[in-house]
């Protein structure tokens, strides 16, 4: 698409930027390549700053902590909310639903939603997770630490020294 | 990359015991209160990035919670929100002091809204049923751990009804060594529903060591003992990890009005010392050996002398009840609430019919050791820079407890917040507002905690101070 004399390219591609269609490649810890838009890549402030950075925009951007699962499900919540921008009441009642529906999805997979926890962490991709930190508030609310240790399928592992000492710090005593 | 794939292959995936410090921190702060608590006994890693957080502070300055009566109309209101279907509550209430906010938890059956509350120390309730057996109860985690049966105390029996369950229970006023038929029984047993028993029996409840969970077999509990001060003659009787039945302890009986787990750690041989307060004011210390089940302490060794205050009845426990706090190792407080008929200042028309008592008073005395077993009883000002300067006792059904005011904005220094102790039955429990209410001792003003004025309307059950834990 860019031809022609260096400064129109330059403008071109300012252009681009602007608009957010340049397409940017992921690729996941399995080698799988996902293209994306510029937009719907942004949503992530590691590649947003690598981006702004001048950087290797061609080449790609390996994952290497995140693998094709997880990185296509993070793909479908920063595809959503990059390539769209709500203006409408309707738009952003329709972002909010899909919000919704994609944590529910998430909430039932409690092994998934770590790994997008994590990829959502390590990509810097704040809606998401404040989204997938909520879903995990709201899992723990009214639970004992018995029933929150098998929802997440954690292992028991304080000794009864480790419960002394909280107990120290909660009475007072 | 392969070489990271082939490790993580070896090693245990990674899961939620994994998430990152800053990830638990933000879900920490989503959390409400009760959770908050809770979150540090999920498992090490969930601890320690709890200990890191802000978090941490604010739960180490959690101060007390004041258990909230229910309010019967909202029973009948919400049939599916915090009442059972029988119209029973499967929620507490409580408030939090720090931010003025009610909360109510979830807690396990029998139904808490049919529950009595004998005692409450490091986050553990002492409850009794509505057949009046006794249960230590976590309110935060839910937590539960049965007690011996009312039973097995030496003065209690019970009259079953064709399915064997409790249709009755006798209380046995006078009585000699147990079952020693030659003892002569001065008065009939007085006979009293499974209910009601509970009103007569139990006057305070003590943790001498809280549960810790057991490894074998899991999900048990091990390690506690709970010093019981019971009717009739306020005797002492202690149940202990293992034990089957309640031991009583003083033979002949004292007429004990509370005690105190001393400050001092227990040693390594699970022996912890404990505190006792007569009717008139003796402190008595006792050894108590929290793992030998079965067995009875040693006889108790003489700490200081009887105390008497100002009241004109102070050896009387309903006009003036007394309470024993350890304000440093070794160094006891004995404080005298003195109460008055609420008559006396109320003036409405016309006065209520029952008799209730309002908090009008409290005296202090410090036990000043001396030398060879002397010392005295100093009676201390609570006028300005006195004793409590700085300090807040919670007082009640609860374990007697010194908190430091800075652990929170809202307690106040040289107060005592008090929660009504008796003497209790069911139509007092019931129907009479409970005597709730924070005594500046500078002023001499007695006033409602701030945010419970409209909880406080409701009667039952008698609120009581809570003091979260949530490792359990």
């Amino acid at each position: 698409m860019a031809s022609g004399s260096g400064a129109a390219a330059a403008a071109a591609d300012a252009e681009e930027k602007e608009s957010g269609s340049r397409m940017i490649t992921l690729t996941s810890n399995e080698g799988k390549a996902f293209v994306v838009t510029e937009a719907s890549a942004r949503q992530s402030a590691t590649i947003r700053s690598m981006v702004d950075d001048g950087g290797c925009v061609d080449k790609g951007f390996p994952l290497p902590n995140v693998d094709s699962k997880t990185l296509a499900r993070v793909i479908q919540y920063s595809d959503e909310h990059g390539n769209k921008e709500p203006h409408t009441v309707d738009e952003r009642a329709a972002l909010a639903k899909f919000d919704r529906d994609f944590i529910a999805e998430l909430d039932a997979d409690k092994a998934f939603l770590y790994d997008v926890t994590m990829a959502a962490n390590y990509l810097h991709i704040q809606g998401l997770l404040a989204l997938t930190t909520q879903c995990v508030a709201d899992t723990i609310k009214g639970k004992t630490p018995e029933e929150i240790r098998t929802a997440f399928g954690i292992e028991y592992d304080l000794t009864a020294q480790d419960e002394k000492e909280i107990k120290e710090e909660d009475t007072h005593a | 990359m392969a070489m990271n794939k082939l490790v993580g292959a070896a090693v245990r995936r990674p899961g939620w015991a994994d998430l990152p410090r800053d990830l638990l921190e933000s879900v920490l702060g989503r959390l409400p209160v009760p959770d908050r608590l809770r979150f540090p006994g999920v498992c090490t890693a969930w601890q320690s990035a709890d200990a890191a957080s802000a978090t941490a502070r604010f739960r180490a300055a959690q101060p007390p919670w004041l258990m909230l009566p229910f309010n019967p109309t909202a029973r009948r209101q919400s049939p599916s929100g915090g009442g059972g279907g029988d119209g029973r509550f499967l929620e507490a209430r409580f408030l939090s002091l720090s931010d003025g906010r009610a909360y109510a938890i979830p807690q396990p059956a029998p139904p808490v809204s049919e529950r009595l509350c004998v005692g409450s120390s490091d986050g553990w309730l002492v409850t009794a049923d509505a057949a009046s057996e006794l249960h230590l109860l976590n309110p935060l985690t839910g937590a539960q751990v049965q007690l011996p049966s009312v039973t097995t105390l030496p003065f209690v029996d019970a009259s079953r009804d064709a399915d064997g369950r409790v249709a009755s229970y006798d209380l046995r006023c006078c009585f000699g060594d147990g079952d020693n038929d030659g003892d002569e029984v001065l008065v009939p047993p007085e006979s009293f529903a499974p209910d009601r028993l509970r009103y007569e029996l139990y006057e305070k409840a003590i943790l001498v060591a809280p549960p810790r969970r057991q490894t074998t077999p899991p999900g048990s509990w091990g390690g506690y003992a709970v010093l019981l001060i019971c009717q009739p003659l306020y005797r002492l009787a202690i149940a202990r990890a293992g034990d089957t039945k309640w031991t009583l302890l003083d033979m002949p009986s004292r007429c004990w009005v509370d005690a105190v787990r001393a400050a001092s750690a227990p040693a390594a041989d699970g022996h912890q010392a404990v505190y006792t307060l007569d009717s008139v004011g003796r402190v008595e210390a006792w050894d108590m050996d929290v793992t030998a089940a079965g067995t009875t302490p040693p006889p108790p060794r003489e700490i200081a002398p009887p105390c008497c205050c100002s009241g004109r009845a102070c050896s009387m426990s309903i006009p003036c009840s007394k309470y024993l706090v350890e304000l440093s190792p070794g160094h006891l407080l004995q404080v005298h609430r003195l109460r008055d008929k609420a008559h006396a200042r109320s003036k409405w028309e016309p006065r209520q019919e029952r008799v209730e008592y309002t908090t009008v008073k409290a005296e202090l005395f410090e036990w000043n050791a001396a030398g060879g077993g002397h010392g005295e009883w100093a009676r201390v000002d609570g006028a300005g820079a006195g004793i409590l300067a700085g300090r807040a006792l919670f007082l009640g059904k609860s374990a007697s407890l010194c908190v430091p005011a800075d652990c929170c904005p809202e307690v106040k220094g040289n107060c005592v917040y008090f929660t009504d102790d008796g003497p209790w039955s069911h139509e007092r429990c019931h129907e009479v507002v409970p005597d709730v209410g924070v005594l500046d001792l500078a002023d001499g003003s007695y006033k409602v905690p701030r945010g419970a004025v409209r909880d406080l309307l409701w009667k039952w059950p008698p609120p009581v101070w809570v003091f979260p834990s949530c490792t359990n």
